[in-house]
C-alpha cells in the first residue's frame, strides 16, 4: 500500500517539475533568492541582537543561530510535503475534491500531499547543510545517538504538524475557510524560530504542548546541548499519537458535513 | 467627485463582504507584534539599553511599525498583477475613472479600514502585554511624522503599481512580488530599526526607496532622527521619480494589454 502512495507521490512531483520548468523558470530563481534572504535577514536579527546581549534567555549566539537553522529546516519539511493546503479551499470550491474522495487512495493524501513544491526539495540539502555548519559552531558533538534522537524528534513533530493540518482543512471543509487559518498557523509557527521559553511560561507550555512548535527547535537544539532528557520523548510520541487520532476525528465528522454543493 | 466616493464605498463594501477572511487577516496583524515583543522582553526588559534603545525606546519603534505597516502597507492595488493576467483590469479601464485615482482611493479604503480596526487593537495590545510607549508631544516632530508618512503612502502606492504592472509583461507576477515582501520586510526597518546595523550598510540602505516607507517616519515621530530635513526631501525625491517611473512603466505596458481571460 505505501508503495502505491509512493509511487503516486513521485508521479505528481515529477509533474510539478515539469510545470515549473516549462513555465516559470526565471520565477524559481527570484523565489530561491527571496528564501534565502529571508534566511539571511533572520540570521543577522539574532546577530544584532546578540552582538549587544551577549545571550537570550540563556542562549549564546551560535545556541540561537542552531535554533533557527533547525526552526528553518523542520519547517521547510513540512513546507515540502504538505503544501497542498494551501490550494485546498480551492479544490473544495471548485469541486476537484469530489475526484479525491472517488480516488482508491486516501482523500486526506491527495488533499495534502499531491502539490510538492520543487523549490523546497532544491532548497532541502543547503538548509541541511546550514543546520550542520550551525551545529559544528555550537560545539557541540555530533554523534550518532544525538543524531538518531533528532531524528525521532523530527518524525513526532511531524505528526503533529500534519495533524495540525488536518485540522485545518477539516475547518476548511466546513466552513470554506483554509487560507488564513493556514497563515495565522504560520505566523504562530515562526514562534518556534526562537527558544521557546522567550514567551513567558504560559506561551512556551502552548508551544509545547498544544502546538508542535518547541518541538520543531527549542527541543531538538537542548537535546544536543544536554539540556532535555531523551525519555520525555515518550509522552510526546504519544501526545503525537493523541492529536492525530482527535484530527482524523474530526477530519470524518467534517466528511459528513461536506455537501459536494460546487460539483 | 462623487463617483470616487460611491467606489471608497463599494471597496469598503467588498472588504466587509468576507468577515471572517477580514478578522483572521486582523488578528494576523496582532501576532506580528508579538514575536519582536517577546524577543526584546527576554533581552531588554531587565534594564540597560542596546545600540541607544531602552524598552520603552523599542517598544514605541515596534508599535509603530505596526501601525504603520497598517496604514501605509495597507493597499489593494497589490491586485493589479492579478487584475492585469485575469483581464479584470479591463472592467475599470472602461469605467470613467483616472485609472490611477481609482487604484489610489481603493487604498485609502483599505487604510481607512485597518485604521478603523487599530482602534479595538491598540487597547488590546496595550491592556494584554503593558508596552511602555513614548508619546510624542513636539508638535514640530508630529507634523514632520505626518508629513512624512503621506510620502510614505504615496512611495507604496507607486512600488505596487510598478510591481503590478510587471503582468503587462509576464504572468509571473507571485515571484517578483514575494522578492518584494521579503526585501521590504528587512529594508523598511519592520524587523529591527536599521540604525542598529553597521553604518555602511545603513548608508546602502538609505539609499533604496524602502526606508522611508516605516524607518523615516518612526524615526521622525520619535524625533530621533538627526537628519529629518534630508531624509524628508530624499523620501520626496523617492515619491517623484518613483511616480514618473510608475506613469512610464504603466503608459508602456497598457499598450500591450490584451484583455485575456475576458
Amino acid at each position: 500500500m505505501l508503495k502505491a502512495y509512493a509511487k503516486v507521490w513521485l508521479k505528481l512531483t515529477a509533474q510539478q517539475f515539469q510545470n515549473q520548468v516549462a513555465n516559470a523558470r526565471g520565477a524559481a530563481i527570484l523565489f530561491i533568492f527571496g528564501k534565502l534572504f529571508r534566511l539571511a535577514t533572520a540570521f543577522l536579527f539574532i546577530w544584532v541582537i546578540m552582538e549587544r546581549a551577549k545571550l537570550i534567555a540563556g542562549y549564546n549566539l551560535s545556541q540561537a543561530i542552531f535554533i533557527l537553522a533547525l526552526f528553518n529546516f523542520i519547517s521547510s519539511l513540512t513546507q515540502l510535503f504538505m503544501r497542498g493546503i494551501y490550494i485546498f479551499r480551492q479544490k473544495v470550491v471548485d469541486g476537484t475534491f469530489d475526484f479525491y474522495l472517488l480516488n482508491p487512495l486516501s482523500e486526506l493524501f491527495y488533499s495534502l500531499f499531491s502539490y510538492t513544491d520543487p523549490l523546497d526539495l532544491i532548497l532541502f540539502f543547503p538548509y541541511l547543510g546550514i543546520v550542520i555548519w550551525a551545529w559544528v559552531a555550537t560545539g557541540f558533538p555530533i554523534t550518532l545517538i544525538s543524531f538518531l534522537f533528532l531524528f525521532l524528534i523530527i518524525i513526532i513533530s511531524e505528526i503533529m504538524i500534519l495533524s495540525w493540518h488536518i485540522f485545518i482543512i477539516s475547518i476548511g471543509v466546513r466552513y470554506l475557510e483554509v487560507d488564513n487559518t493556514i497563515m495565522l498557523y504560520r505566523d504562530l509557527e515562526r514562534m518556534g524560530a526562537f527558544p521557546v521559553s522567550i514567551y513567558g511560561k504560559l506561551g512556551e507550555n502552548i508551544l509545547t504542548y498544544a502546538f508542535p512548535f518547541a518541538l520543531m527547535a527549542t527541543i531538538p537544539a537542548n537535546l544536543v546541548f544536554g539540556l532535555f532528557n531523551p525519555w520525555y520523548l515518550f509522552g510526546f510520541a504519544a501526545l503525537s499519537i493523541l492529536q492525530l487520532k482527535i484530527s482524523l476525528w474530526y477530519w470524518h465528522r467534517s466528511l459528513l458535513s461536506y455537501s459536494s454543493a460546487s460539483s | 467627485m462623487n463617483k470616487y466616493i460611491s467606489l471608497f464605498t463599494i471597496t469598503l463594501q467588498e472588504i466587509f463582504t468576507y468577515r471572517l477572511n477580514m478578522i483572521m487577516w486582523r488578528v494576523r496583524q496582532i501576532f506580528v507584534f508579538l514575536i519582536p515583543f517577546f524577543i526584546w522582553r527576554a533581552v531588554l526588559s531587565g534594564g540597560g539599553n542596546i545600540y541607544g534603545y531602552s524598552f520603552a525606546a523599542i517598544m514605541t519603534y515596534l508599535f509603530g511599525t505596526t501601525i504603520l505597516r497598517s496604514l501605509v502597507m495597507g493597499s489593494r492595488t497589490i491586485d493589479l498583477g492579478w487584475m492585469i493576467n485575469s483581464g479584470a483590469l479591463t472592467i475599470p479601464l472602461m469605467r470613467p475613472f483616472n485609472i490611477f485615482s481609482f487604484f489610489f482611493i481603493r487604498d485609502l479604503a483599505d487604510k481607512l479600514f485597518n485604521l478603523s480596526f487599530m482602534f479595538i487593537e491598540i487597547p488590546l495590545i496595550l491592556f494584554i502585554f503593558h508596552p511602555p510607549v513614548f508619546l510624542q508631544s513636539n508638535p514640530l516632530y508630529l507634523a514632520l511624522a505626518i508629513f512624512s508618512i503621506l510620502l510614505a503612502i504615496m512611495l507604496y502606492y507607486y512600488i505596487n503599481v510598478i510591481f503590478g504592472s510587471l503582468a503587462f509583461w509576464s504572468r509571473d507576477v507571485w515571484a517578483p512580488r514575494f522578492l518584494l515582501m521579503v526585501i521590504m520586510e528587512f529594508a523598511t526597518g519592520a524587523m529591527f530599526p536599521l540604525d542598529m546595523l553597521p553604518v555602511v550598510w545603513q548608508k546602502i540602505i538609505l539609499f533604496t526607496p524602502f526606508p522611508y516607507l516605516l524607518y523615516v517616519p518612526l524615526k521622525t515621530y520619535l524625533g530621533t532622527d538627526p537628519n529629518t530635513n534630508i531624509h524628508l526631501l530624499v523620501s520626496l525625491l523617492w515619491v517623484i521619480i518613483l511616480g514618473f517611473f510608475a506613469n512610464f512603466v504603466w503608459q508602456k505596458g497598457i499598450k500591450s494589454y490584451e484583455a485575456e481571460g475576458r
